[in-house]
């Protein structure tokens, strides 16, 4: 048995207010934007996971408001940057430190390049690090990311020029095996 | 630049970046942002409640001009009374219906 297409269960959401619906969305769509927030948040867990839920939670109120024209991944990418805009500018919080990640789940095969990545990620202005992430780990099309973060394409391709610029001087010799000259 | 140096470097970076992977869907969150959602009542029942209010209004605006009148001679009070309760749940029935 296929699982519903996201339409589908947005249409039971809006006509029966089915929040079992809602329930697979979120769990369908939250690896992406607490990925993408853990990120923001400089790998600040607690801090993502809180902007993740009110990144949910204004989507299901604004739900409606969804056309469908861009797929619903993108719409939420876009919900939870600019939930990241708004709480960074009003708590003018900053992460004090690299992110330890969830026990165990978070670290893959390298530790302290994990560390080292989430530090340098801080010093990334927030268009920055979003048009980075949302380029190379969720593989979103320069046209998405101008959608999500608001933005034309050619802005999109500056922020991620110059995220890997700054990444390249935060981290020098992991990011200078990621290609250097480009 | 070549197309097989760019595929390459592209690569490099989502390995740098990929470096601290997605977090897994972990039902706990999804938990916690369904108890977050707003308890607003459904849209439907909201219509349903003003439209219930506003065919008791009407019922009782009718039956009020129906019976008016023949109160004052209680002895024509019959057929009156039976022909406004008859509007009246008229009134109630057709709002009803065709709000729902």
């Amino acid at each position: 048995m296929h699982d519903p297409s996201d339409s589908s269960l947005i249409a039971q959401v809006l006509v029966e207010d089915d929040r079992g619906a809602f329930a697979v969305l979120v769990n369908r769509h939250q690896p992406a934007v607490r990925g993408l927030l853990r990120r923001l948040c400089g790998g600040d867990v607690a801090w993502a996971d809180d902007l993740a839920q009110e990144t949910f939670v204004r989507a299901y109120r604004g739900l409606r408001r969804f056309r469908g024209g861009a797929r619903l991944g993108t719409w939420l990418h876009r919900i939870a940057y600019n939930v990241f805009l708004d709480q960074a500018g009003r708590a003018a919080r900053r992460p004090e430190r690299g992110g330890e990640g969830d026990a165990g789940a978070a670290v893959r095969d390298d530790p302290v390049l994990r560390y080292d990545l989430e530090r340098a990620m801080t010093a990334l202005r927030p268009a920055e690090a979003a048009a980075l992430t949302l380029s190379y780990v969720h593989l979103l099309s320069h046209d998405e990311i101008a959608e999500v973060l608001g933005c034309p394409v050619g802005t999109v391709k500056t922020h991620i020029a110059r995220g890997k610029q700054r990444l390249r001087e935060q981290m020098g010799d992991w990011a200078g095996q990621a290609g250097g000259a480009s | 630049m070549t197309d097989s140096n760019q595929a390459n470097q592209d690569r490099a970076w989502q390995a740098l970046l990929g470096a601290a992977p997605l977090p897994p869907a972990d039902a706990g969150f999804t938990l916690r942002v369904l108890t977050a959602l707003p308890r607003q009542r459904r849209r439907r029942e909201r219509r349903r409640t003003a439209v219930l209010l506003l065919a008791v209004l009407i019922a009782t605006v009718l039956t009020a001009v129906t019976l008016l009148p023949p109160l004052a001679q209680p002895t024509q009070l019959v057929t009156p009374l039976v022909a406004g309760l008859a509007m009246a749940a008229l009134a109630f029935w057709t709002v009803f219906t065709v709000a729902d």
